[in-house]
Formats: C-alpha cells, structure tokens, sequence
C-alpha cells in the first residue's frame, strides 16, 4: 500500500510539473512571430535541404564500429585494476599474484581477440571502405550486363 | 583496495569445474570465432565455412554428451548466472543436433547460390543466435535471461533479412524487428519490476523472496505488470497469440533454412526458459498458491494463451496456400500444444515428482520437442528442395509429387501425418504424451486436452490437403530431379519419426530421465556478500 | 505359440515394406502380396487350432521389453472368441479382395499392394489388441491406407471421397482418444484393456464418467460404423473405391466400428450409462435402418445401392448391440461376420460385372444370366444371402438381432418392428436390382457409350481382355465366400455357440445377474 501510494505520489508529481511548466511558460512568454523561428536549429548556419533525408548507410556501420570499441575500452578497466591490485586480490581470494594477473591478462585477451577478429573481418572484407568494389557485395551474384537490378530484386507477392 | 572489494565484493574467478559443464557453448564461440576467420585462408569460403560450422557444431555435441555424467555438472554455476542440469543438457543436445541438420540442409538448397562471401557471415549469425538460445536453456537469472533472449533475437533479425535483394526479405526483417524491439522492451521492462519489488536477480530468490513476505496490495499489481512483461518477451519468441503477427511473414520471407531454424530453435528455446523461469519461482514458493502471487492465476493466464494460440494457429493455416506460411501457422499451432503443457509447470501435484525436480511436464514438453524437430526439418527440407527445382513455394505445384519425385511425396506426407498426430509416426507419441500429462492433472486441464483434440480435427484438413495434392491430383509436370543429400536428409528425418514411434519407450525413458530441473532448495541460503555484485542483490 | 497373435500383424507389415523391393512392373508385386496374406490366413487357421473353443479362455502375448511404465502403456495382445471371428474374417477376406484385385489394378501395383497389406496389419491389429492405446493406433493406421486406396484407385469422386472418408472417421475418433487417455489415467493398470473396462464398470467414482466416455466412443465409433446421421461418408467412399477397396471397408472396416462398440462402449457404459443411451440409439439405428433401405431402393448404381444397404445392414448389427441382451449381441456378432462376407462377396460380383462393362448402371444393363450363367448363380446367392433368406447366413443374424429388439427391456416390441419393416424393404430393393440386371432382356452398354461415363480408363481393357462368363480366378474368389454363405445358413451355432459366454459376460454387466437368468429362460 505504502509502495502504491509513492508510485501515485510520483507519478502526479511527475505529470503536474510538466504541464504546469508549460502552462505557466504559456502565460509568461513574450509572443513575437518570425520565419526563422520556425526553421531546423543548425548551430546558426542556414539549413540545406530537408532534414529528413536518409543518411547513408555507411554512416551507420562506422557509428557501430565506434561504439563497440568505445565500451570495450570501458570493459578493459576492471581488468586493470584487478591487474594492479593482484597482490591484494591474491591474499583475499587464496590465490597467487601471477594466477591473478594470468587470469586477468587471459580473460582481457580473449575478449579482445574476439573483438579484434570482427574487425579484421570488417576490413580485410571492405565493410569499412566508404566506396565498396563490387566484388565485396551480395548483388554481384544476380549481376548480368544488361539486367535492371532493381527490377530483379522486386518480388511479387502473390495475393 | 580494501573498501573497493568492500563495494563490490571478491572476484570471481570461476575454474574449469565451472566452465566444463558449458564446453558445447564455449566450442560454440571458437566454432563462430573459427568460422570469421576461415575466409582469410580460403578463397571459396561459403562451403567451407558451412564445414567448419558443421564441424564446430558436431564437436559440441559430443563435448556435450561427454561431459554429462561428469562430476559437479549439475547445479549453480557462475555464482547463480547459469545452471546446468539434465533438462538443459537435453535441451542443448537437442538444439545442436537440430542446428546441424540446418546446416546440411542449407548444402542442398542454398549453398549453391548464395553470393560468394556471404557464408562466414551467414553461420556466423546462425551459430551466435545458437549460442543464444543454448544459454536460454540454463539461465534463471534475470540478466542472463535478458542477454540469451537478445543474444538470440540479434542475429535473427538479421538472418531474416539475409536474402538481401529480396523485398520480402527486408521487409520480414524490419517486421521482426520492431516487433522484437517493442517486446524486448516491454520483457526488460517488467523484469525491471521484478527486480524492484524483491532486489534480487535470481529468479530462484525471488521465488523465495515471495514466500517470505507479502508486498502489499501495490506490490500484488506491479508484480502482476512484472510477470506479464516477462510473458510478452516471451510469448513474441514463442509466436503465443496475440504476438504471433511476425510469424507467418519472416517465416514466408526469410530464405527457407533460416525458417526452418526459427520455426524449432527459436520456439524451443523460449518454451525452455519459460519453464526454466516458472519452475524455479514456483518452486520457491513451494508449488503453494501465496497471497503475494496467485500461481494458479498465471497458469490458467499461460493456459489460455496456449488454447488460443493453437486454435490460432490451426485456424489461420486453413487458408494458406504457401508451404512456408502453412508451415508457419503449423508452428503457432504447435507452439500452442506446448504452452498448455508449460501450464502445468506451476502446479505441485503430479507435474513434480520427488525432491529431484523431475517435472512430467517439462518431460513432455522435451519429448514434444525432439519429435517436432524431425518433422519440421523434414518438411521444411522437402519444400526446399521443391522449391530449388520448380522455384514455387505455392501448394498448389506439388500436384502429381507422388510421381514426379515419389520419395519427397512419401516423406512429405510422412511429415504431414505426424504433424496431424496420427500413428506410426512420433507425431501421436508427442501430442499423446501431452493430452495425457494435461488430463494426469485432470480439472480445467482436461478443457486443455479437449481443445487440443479439437485442433486436431482442425489441423487435419490442411495437413491432409497436401497430401491430397501430392498423390491425387495428376499433373503433367515433369519428374523432379532433386538433391540427393536433402532427399536423404528428408529420408533420414521420415525414418527418425518411424523409429521414435516405435521406439516409444527408449525416447520417453530418454526424457523423463532427462526432465529434470535443478532447483534452489528452500533451505539453501545466498551467500549474501559475495555475490552482491553478480547477483545484482540489494543490501 | 501365441506369437501367432502377434506374427499376425508383424507378417503383413513386414510384407508391405518389402514392397518397396519388388520390381516395379509386372505381376510380382501381387502375387508377393497374395502370398503374404495367405501366410496370414493360415496364421489365423494356427491361432484358432490354439484356442481352446470349449472354455474360451484369452490367449494372450505380452512384450514385456515394450512397456512404458510411467504411461503403463504395452504392447499387450490377446484375443476371445469374438476377436478371433473378425480376425478369421479379415484373413479371409484380404487374399480374395488381393485376388480380385489381379485384373482390375493397372496402375502402379507396387504401392497399391503394399498398402493392402498395410491395412491387412491394421485391422488384424485393432481385433487382437489388449491395451487401449495400442487399440486406438491401430485404429486410426487403417485410416491411411484406405485414404490413398481410395483416392489413387478409386472411381471419378476419388479425391472428394477420399477426403471426406479421412476427415470424418478421424474427427469422430479424436474424441476417443481423449476417452481412452482419460481411463488410462484413472484405471489403476494403465491401459490394459481388460483392466480397465472392469475398473470403469465397478467404480462407484466413475458413474458420472461412463456417461461421458460412451460419449467419447460413440464419437469415434458410430463414425465408423456408421450409425445415420454420421453415414455420409460411407456411400462416396464406398461408390468411389476400387472393387478390393470396397470389400475391405464394407467387410472389416465398418465391423471396427462394431467391434469398438461391443469391446469397449458397452462395458465401459455398463451398468448404468448404456441404459440411459439405448432408446436413442436404437431409435438412430432404426431411422438408419429404413432411410438405408429406401435410399437404396432409388438407387440407379448397383455399387451405391449396395453401400445403402450396408447403411441398412449396420443399423440392424447397431440395434442387436443395444438391445443389451444376450440373443442381441450374440446376433450383432453374428451379423458382422454374416455382413462381411455377402456384402464383401457383393461387391466382388459388382465389381466383376464392371471390369466387362464398365458401368454400374441398373437402366443400361440386363439380363446378364444370359450371357454369364455363373456370376448370376453368385449374383443370386449373395443377394438372397443379403435380404436373409432362410437357408442363407443372413436369416439368423437378422433374427436374432430383431429377437434381441423384441425381448429387450430397454427397447422393446416398437424397436423390432420397425426393424422387422427393414427386412421387408430389403427384399424388395435387393430383389427389384437382381431383376433387372440378371433376367430380363439382354442389355449390355456400347462400346463408345460406356466411355461417357468420365472413366479414365483406355479403350483397349475395355470387354476385350476378359471373358464373358468369369473365368477361374474369380469363380475361386466367390467360392469361398459362398460356402461359408451356405454353412452359416444352415449351422450357424458353429459361431453363436462359441461367442455365448463373452457375450454374457458382456450383458450380465448391464443387466442384474437375476434379470439375466430370467431372461435366459
């Protein structure tokens, strides 16, 4: 009952803060109309096109590529601080300071090692070039001279 | 240093006790590790790497059945993270057995036209969503569960949208994976709950947490919010009515391998850690219905989802006239069968006989599974191999089968008539198996049965229509020259299903020796320091 | 020595799968199959040389190596006076509807034979099995079979028949099986078939189940049978089947449904369920009774007309069951063998007179005996035996069943009556066929006419191939059929002797011992 009553209590709070923050920003704001107003918020530069355009795709494999490697870093610091302090980790847990560091350097090097053959996966297969041969890519299979291939891709359904 | 492990506790470093009972899952990781290296040494990799895949996948099935018997197998591992016992062994052998099988399908039906390169890629893929669902199988902790399920769920999405420049492909691929996104959401959502309401991660805690205390008339509806996140999560890998939609377009647009692989291990898998996650709460709370959680509630909720989920199912393969959608709706169907006998699983009497957790209904549920396994393969293989020669998935071009190709007519309608349930094929022996763990618990179970039986009736007209199709209606279509490997494929999985009918006894003493649970004892208390970190316990 | 019991169903399974051996064309494949089932009619000669006809005690075979102990599920054979009847009739039956067979299938004979054999197991499997669940697989295995005998080597309607015949039977029997989980959960030795009936009938706990479970069985047995409203079937798959087809479903087939009754509806229902039950069906087996014989009667195809007089014929083997006595049943059982072999002996001659004239169509033929002499003497006999003319099979059984309706005291003088009417209409639409096809006028159809009909089948078979008259093969098919027509005419206690004591032990469940003796006087 009591957990009930908080989550009321919260979730109120929650909803009049936000509705009585834009009521009240209604009310007090000064109301001058202006076409820039309305425009994409670019830093101050003049906007170029829609903002709705598809980014390329290739835009996205970088992004993951980046990602994967930015948390690994994170994931590399316990391992050094088990390293540095595997003296102390040794006594508490029973075990020698080289079976420590042996493990944390193991464990370290295998979660790498798995990393690392995904990425020399990526760029000896040309998954990181910006502009991909046609040897790397899937359509090459259906390639003929002469063949639309959009049109073959284009599968009906039957109904 | 001292208040650092003070904070987080002692490391954990887990030795090879810890680790042997999981050698099928750590050969799994060096075989897809192997697999992404394979083409940097040669030039034609899509074969090889199919071998290196099999090979991998043949080596943690013996591993696996090597180390079964090995001493502190069963039991905790990892500080709680993962447990072994006979129920996921067979589980895993089961799945790695299916996995190759998908393997030597994909020789006969794609190998010869997939783009050069796209095979490391391709079983890459395949073998980390095994991975997946091989962990799905021995987890009862709510972060395990999370990361197996998306572990799974990842590279499926993937896989079925591998067809890259077919349209239905992509758009199978996209549906499947908002779908799973939404649901992933709502699951870890209300597992979010679940840990809220019992500051624990382990679900045997949690059981026990709810035998220990009542949370309050609040608490009764978040954990009503909790458990119904965890069956939605669920219930979408499972393709349980009503988050079945995905099933039947990923199954029509996903290339016929990746269906096939879905259609069992994907399903299976899910049906696995529902049981596993059910088991261990109810077992906590002593199989007892508790103020805090009414058990007998959830199960008539999974009762009635497997009912509807059946009838579903049968009803929407009525209308099909794709082999791939049929066998999709098939799927739901059967799912359903399974679901109901999952509803057992909370239920003290009967379905858990003795302290060792041997559980009559996870029992039939393996049974159920082993012999679904065949016939999925099998008729997926089949429709493959018709599909590669007249480029048709549609029912209607099997007409004249049993002349054009009468060993795929035969084994085609083998697979059909066990899908319907009817001897001598395993098909009666699974379903029978089911019909008869549900009525043993007698009650509202017996409408279970009953509606199971009614399906029966309803699957019988799509089932018997192919087979209609195959051996009566004549056509003028030309003899098929099919792969011989995948009609022996289909030849070995018609066979498989002759001989577990007849040898009913070995495969039921098989899963009811092997449908044990490992199950947190009442008394066995949680180190509470040493596993804060890992356990996610509150303090 | 009782593995005979189990070499019964083992042989022709094993003879169907090597099948798959033969070479695909030419007459090995039949005579390989004929072979077989006469192995499996002599198996059937061992096992009644075996059975002690004096006490009638079970014989019985139990694999011990096959038992399922947690679903108390085994392979458990046996067989009683009444079992091994049906299974002498099945035997019997197979290798003369193989042999008739030899001429008319043209078409991939390798599967066609295996298939028979396929069936031969089946059947002979549902009669000897002891254990409930091995009762209901065989049960559904002969659906398999006839399914593709109907729908490759059946007439135009082949798929539609085949559908429906498939459909309905298994439908009906889903719910069966849902009865027989359910006593094999609660019966204390599982599925053992004995067992189990004797722990259903004498458990005060069980009284608001056996109304229940006879629902369950009637479900999946009056399909079989098939009791009236649920007959539909039967005249397509009947009409559409080949000749064997034909003889197999009408002679053994359609008794699993009896027999499935008997052995277990009955006792299971007994004492209270089946009393409740027994007005309505009768009721059900009169309708169907007199609706058989007059849809029979309109009939223009002689294979229809005879399925609708198996409609008939069934109603009154149905009413002999539920009169719940003695006389009843042991006339019921009677009257499926007696039904099996001159309604099977029927169609064989249907289906020899098709084979030269291709069609079954009373208004184009006539006066047959005056060109085939000898079919018409088998014509004849078996239409007598059919109507149940005194001196043929079919006058006890149908007496003995309408007795049973008579002296019952769940139905009563109405029910035999109504019955009795059957019998009449019976002469007349058996009689007004064997009229007008065997005397009259010589009539037979032309050439290019009889290929109106949407046969599929080449001109050249066509009259040509086979003699006028039968020949050798097919006067050695009726043969066998008619002696026993005759003998069970005139000693049918050869039959009803053995069959008293189950059949009492079957109605002493039902009645109360003392109204048993008083009705025995």
């Amino acid at each position: 009952m009591e957990l009930l009553l908080s989550v009321t209590i919260f979730l109120t709070f929650g909803a009049v803060f936000v509705l009585a923050n834009l009521v009240l920003g209604y009310f007090a704001r000064p109301r001058i109309p202006n076409p820039e107003k309305a425009t994409v918020y670019e830093c101050g530069e003049p906007v170029i096109g829609s903002s709705w355009v598809q980014f390329d795709l290739r835009f996205y494999i970088v992004a993951l590529v980046y990602l994967i490697f930015d948390v690994e870093v994170a994931l590399f610091y316990p391992w050094a601080v088990a390293y540095g302090n595997a003296p102390a980790l040794g006594d508490a847990i029973g075990m020698t300071t080289s079976t420590v560091r042996g493990v944390a350097i193991v464990d370290m090097l295998f979660f790498f090692g798995v990393l690392l053959v995904g990425f020399a996966y990526l760029w000896r297969f040309g998954y990181l070039d910006w502009v991909r041969s046609a040897a790397t890519t899937s359509l090459k299979v259906e390639y003929q001279t002469g063949v639309d291939l959009r049109r073959e891709a284009r599968v009906l359904r039957e109904v | 240093m001292t208040h650092l492990l003070a904070a987080i506790g002692l490391p954990y470093i887990p030795g090879w006790d810890e680790l042997r009972p999981f050698a099928a899952d750590l050969w799994l990781i060096v075989t897809i590790v192997a697999v992404l290296i394979t083409p940097f040494f040669i030039t034609r990799s899509n074969i090889a790497c199919a071998l290196v895949a099999l090979a991998g996948v043949t080596l943690a099935f013996l591993s696996q059945l090597l180390v079964r018997n090995s001493p502190h197998v069963i039991g905790e591992h990892f500080r709680g993270l993962l447990v072994m016992d006979q129920f996921a062994m067979l589980w895993k052998l089961l799945l790695l057995l299916f996995v190759a099988g998908v393997i030597l399908m994909w020789f006969t039906t794609t190998a010869s036209n997939m783009h050069e390169g796209d095979g490391p890629e391709f079983f890459a893929l395949l073998l980390s969503a095994t991975l997946g669902m091989s962990l799905m199988a021995s987890t009862s902790n709510l972060l395990m569960l999370v990361l197996s399920v998306e572990m799974a769920s990842l590279p499926s999405y993937v896989l079925a949208g591998f067809r890259k420049t077919h349209r239905i492909g992509a758009e199978a691929s996209l549906k499947y994976v908002l779908f799973g996104a939404v649901t992933s959401a709502v699951m870890i959502y209300g597992l979010s709950f679940l840990y809220g309401l019992y500051g624990t991660l382990q679900v045997g805690a949690i059981g026990h947490a709810m035998a220990a205390g009542a949370i309050g008339v609040g608490g009764n509806a978040l954990l009503a919010v909790a458990l119904l996140g965890l069956i939605v999560g669920i219930g979408f890998k499972v393709s349980a009515v009503p988050f079945h939609f995905w099933c039947p377009d990923v199954f029509e647009g996903a290339s016929i391998e990746v269906t096939t692989f879905l259609s069992v291990a994907s399903k299976g898998a899910a049906l696995v850690l529902l049981i596993r996650v059910l088991t261990t709460i109810a077992a906590g709370l002593g199989f007892a219905p508790h103020a805090g959680m009414s058990l007998a509630a959830l199960a008539g909720v999974i009762g009635v989802m497997g009912a509807v989920t059946c009838t579903v199912g049968n009803l929407g393969a009525l209308v099909q006239t794709n082999i791939k959608r049929l066998l999709a709706y098939s799927s739901i169907a059967h799912a359903g069968y399974m679901l109901c006998a999952v509803s057992l699983l909370v239920r003290h009497k009967a379905t858990i006989v003795g302290e060792d957790g041997n559980s009559i209904a996870a029992q039939a549920i393996l049974l159920y599974l082993a012999v679904y396994l065949f016939m999925n393969l099998g008729a997926f293989t089949v429709a493959a191999l018709i599909y590669r020669q007249t480029g048709s998935e549609d029912i209607t071009h099997y007409a004249g089968l049993s002349r054009r190709s009468p060993l795929a007519a035969a084994c085609m309608t083998v697979f059909m008539f066990s899908l319907i349930g009817l001897p001598p094929f395993a098909g009666f022996v699974a379903k029978f198996n089911l019909m008869w763990v549900l009525g043993t618990n007698g009650g509202w179970w017996w409408a279970l049965v009953a509606v199971i039986g009614l399906n029966t009736i309803f699957s019988l007209y799509y089932y018997v229509r192919v087979v209609k199709i195959m051996y009566l209606t004549p056509s003028d279509a030309p003899a098929l020259n099919v792969n011989p490997l995948g009609l022996g494929l289909a030849v070995a999985c018609a066979a498989a299903l002759v001989l577990l009918f007849i040898g009913l006894a070995p495969l039921s003493r098989v899963t009811t020796n092997y449908g044990k649970l490992y199950l947190t004892s009442q008394t066995q208390q949680q180190p509470a320091q040493s596993t804060a970190m890992i356990t996610g316990e509150r303090r | 020595m009782t593995a005979a019991l189990l070499l019964l169903i083992l042989v022709p399974a094993i003879g169907a799968a090597a099948c798959a051996l033969l070479p695909k064309q030419g007459a090995a494949a039949r005579t390989w199959a004929f072979a077989v089932s006469v192995i499996d009619l002599l198996l059937g000669v061992c096992l009644s040389a075996q059975f002690d006809w004096k006490t009638g005690t079970e014989l019985t075979w139990f694999g011990s190596s096959f038992y399922i102990e947690n679903l108390q599920f085994g392979l458990k054979l046996g067989c009683d006076s009444i079992s091994l009847w049906l299974v002498l009739l099945t035997v019997l039956l197979t290798p003369l509807a193989i042999l008739a067979s030899f001429a008319s299938i043209k078409d991939r004979q390798k599967e066609y034979y295996a298939w028979m054999l396929a069936l031969l197991a089946a059947m002979n499997g549902v009669f000897v099995a002891r254990d409930l669940l091995l009762f209901y697989i065989f049960f559904e295995l002969t659906l398999i079979p006839m399914f593709f005998i109907i729908g490759i080597w059946g007439g135009p309607e082949r798929r539609y028949a085949a559908g429906k015949f498939f459909l309905f039977t298994f439908a009906g029997s889903v719910f069966t099986l849902a009865g027989i989980i359910y006593i094999g959960l609660m019966a204390p030795r599982g599925f053992d078939l004995n067992a189990a009936v004797q722990f259903v009938q004498h458990n005060p706990e069980m009284a608001r189940a056996r109304f229940w479970l006879l629902l369950a069985f009637l479900a999946g047995f009056a399909v079989k049978v098939p009791l009236f409203p649920v007959h539909t079937w039967l005249p397509l798959a009947h009409t559409e089947a080949p000749t064997a087809g034909s003889v197999i479903l009408a002679g053994v087939l359609l008794k699993l449904g009896t027999y499935g009754l008997l052995k277990l509806a009955l006792p299971i229902a007994s004492p209270d369920a089946i009393g409740l039950f027994a007005p309505y069906i009768g009721t059900l087996c009169v309708i169907g009774v007199i609706y058989g014989a007059l849809v029979a009667w309109v009939q223009q195809d002689i294979k229809k007309l005879v399925a609708y007089s198996s409609v008939s014929h069934l109603g009154f083997c149905v009413l002999g069951l539920f009169a719940l006595n003695t006389i009843g049943v042991q006339g019921s059982v009677l009257y499926m063998i007696n039904h099996g072999l001159s309604t099977g002996a029927m169609f064989l001659v249907v289906g020899m007179i098709y084979e030269r004239y291709h069609t079954r169509d009373i208004n184009r033929l006539s006066g047959l005996a005056r060109v085939m002499p000898k079919l018409a003497f088998f014509f004849i006999l078996f239409t007598l035996s059919s109507i149940g003319l005194p001196g043929t099979n079919g006058f006890v059984s149908e007496f003995l069943t309408i007795l049973g309706a008579f002296t019952s005291t769940h139905l009563g003088v109405s029910y035999g009556a109504f019955a009795a009417l059957g019998v009449i209409l019976g002469a007349i639409y058996m009689l007004h066929m064997a009229a007008r096809i065997i005397w009259g006028p010589l009539k037979t159809p032309d050439h290019d006419d009889s290929h109106g009909q949407g046969d599929a089948e080449p001109a050249t078979q066509h009259g040509s191939e086979l003699p006028t008259d039968i020949g050798a093969r097919e006067v050695g098919i009726l043969v066998p059929l008619a002696l026993c027509v005759l003998i069970l005419g005139v000693y049918p206690n050869v039959i009803l002797n053995s069959i008293q004591k189950p059949a009492q032990a079957i109605t002493q469940a039902i009645n109360p011992p003392a109204q048993a003796v008083a009705e025995a006087r």
